[in-house]
């Protein structure tokens, strides 16, 4: 390994790996000429980066810092570097979507069923205190100390953010490979080429024949997030899932599926998630002030898209 | 209008991925304590502190597991010092299921010198043969020392299943 000059080229070949995480299978797909032993000590990386998001950012484990910071309301607390960022872009988000993207949504899931953890299936304890109407002006950052205030007792909610963050976080890890395709259950990272050579197919699920595509892109070097009402269906409360507009608690109905590329998975989550509250025209209005590309489907399954998305559209149904 | 708030946001983003990747992952997430459920701390904690209980595991995933404890103390000074003094399960033998609509497995998870010592699979109703994931997966349990194992390709269900089945039995044998 200490002599790079002797060190042999394998021919292009991929390797996958899936595990859980972050409540969905996650895989990554690797394209190199380097070694194996390479290619999995990064893979091992990548996986660690996304647990380790998962166990800052959850609402679902008791003792998350996350779930931890909402049991301190009034004061400023000190957060890990990583929940300090996931908070202040989500909040940055809400602020330039208006409140329809809002981080402060944590009790309305909850209240909504949404408290369960994804592989034991226990409930996380509810908060004690009744929340009063809040919003993410209720959450208040200290830039210097790098503190987070809870104006308010507010649970934050950081799933259209964290998981992004996570494959952004495992991106970097791979870095040094000729191309690596990572899926996180709707929030996916394309690099380099695939194995053939080509840029990357990202098929995007039919809202409702799952097993089918109702679009495929073909991409590289960018995000594809795609938020679906079809997911998560609340367990508790009629015509709601996971998706719910930060000013009213409601769960929007006018799209089921709205896919959103950037630079970032982060972006493209956050974007995403902002733009199905906000509905197809607002939505699209918004991505284009933004310069982002996006395709939606509506609940009687029209798809509308971004005029420059043409481009990426590798492949359509119907 | 448009250029500045994407340029901002796009500009947020690589400064907060370049600040988390330079804090590192390892730093904030020791000092959480071992109940924290879902988090890659267990793995991490039990494989430092068992490391020289059992210094000489074989297969190949003992040698990741051994590179990510180097790495945690290299970079976590506060969290060495106090993940491996303790032990995080108490010797015995626990049971856990898993269930999906696919079916359920079943397994018994036996905890010596707060180590996993053997996970054995005791039902497997689940659509494909125990074979698929059998002994694969008990065996990734042990050289992680954690319910995290890689997803069986084609046998994603089975596989939560199982994760499940030792997730349970890990919560009844923690301290």
């Amino acid at each position: 390994m200490s002599h790079p000059e002797q060190h042999v080229e394998m021919a292009v070949h991929s390797r996958k790996q899936s595990r859980l995480c972050m409540g969905t299978v996650v895989s990554i797909k690797v394209v190199s000429t380097l070694p194996n032993q390479r290619i999995d000590q990064a893979l091992e990386k990548s996986f660690e980066a996304i647990q380790f998001v998962e166990s800052m950012c959850t609402r679902f484990s008791e003792n998350s810092p996350l779930r931890r910071l909402a049991t301190r309301i009034g004061v400023p607390v000190e957060v890990p570097t990583i929940l300090y960022e996931a908070i202040r872009f989500a909040l940055e988000v809400a602020h330039w979507t208006d409140g329809a993207f809002d981080p402060t949504v944590g009790h309305v899931m909850e209240q909504h069923g949404f408290h369960h953890h994804y592989l034991t299936g226990d409930r996380v304890r509810p908060l004690t205190d009744t929340p009063a109407s809040v919003s993410y002006r209720d959450v208040l950052l200290d830039e210097d100390k790098r503190t987070v205030l809870l104006q308010k007792p507010l649970l934050l909610d950081l799933g259209a953010v964290a998981k992004g963050l996570a494959v952004d976080l495992a991106a970097k890890e791979l870095q040094q490979f000729d191309g690596f395709a990572i899926n996180a259950g709707g929030d996916a990272y394309l690099h380099g080429k695939n194995e053939y050579g080509l840029n990357w197919n990202v098929g995007i699920t039919h809202p409702v024949h799952k097993q089918q595509t109702i679009a495929t892109l073909e991409i590289t070097d960018m995000a594809v997030c795609t938020s679906g009402s079809y997911e998560r269906i609340s367990p508790s409360t009629a015509n709601t899932h996971h998706l719910v507009d930060g000013r009213t608690g409601v769960s929007p109905t006018e799209l089921v599926s709205c896919t959103v590329l950037a630079p970032y998975a982060m972006l493209a989550d956050a974007l995403s998630t902002a733009a199905f509250v906000l509905g197809k025209d607002r939505g699209m209005h918004q991505l284009a002030e933004m310069n982002l590309e996006g395709l939606f489907v509506t609940s009687t399954l029209e798809v509308h898209h971004t005029t420059q998305i043409k481009e990426f559209i590798h492949e359509r149904a119907n | 209008m448009s250029g500045r708030m994407s340029q901002q946001l796009v500009a947020l983003c690589s400064v907060a991925i370049g600040s988390i990747y330079a804090a590192g992952y390892f730093i904030t997430a020791v000092p959480t304590n071992a109940a924290v459920l879902s988090a890659p701390v267990p793995t991490t904690g039990s494989t430092a502190g068992s490391a020289p209980v059992a210094p000489a595991q074989s297969s190949g995933q003992a040698q990741s597991s051994s590179a990510r404890t180097i790495q945690t103390a290299a970079s976590s000074s506060q969290g060495k010092a106090k993940t491996p003094a303790k032990a995080k399960y108490r010797d015995g033998t626990f049971y856990g299921t898993g269930s999906s609509v696919y079916g359920t497995v079943a397994v018994a998870l036996a905890v010596k010198q707060g180590r996993i010592a053997s996970v054995q699979i005791t039902q497997c109703t689940t659509h494909y043969p125990q074979s698929v994931i059998d002994p694969v997966l008990p065996q990734m349990v042990l050289s992680r020392q954690s319910w995290r194992v890689d997803i069986v390709s084609g046998a994603t269900a089975s596989t939560i299943d199982f994760a499940q089945a030792v997730y349970s039995a890990l919560q009844q044998a923690k301290l």
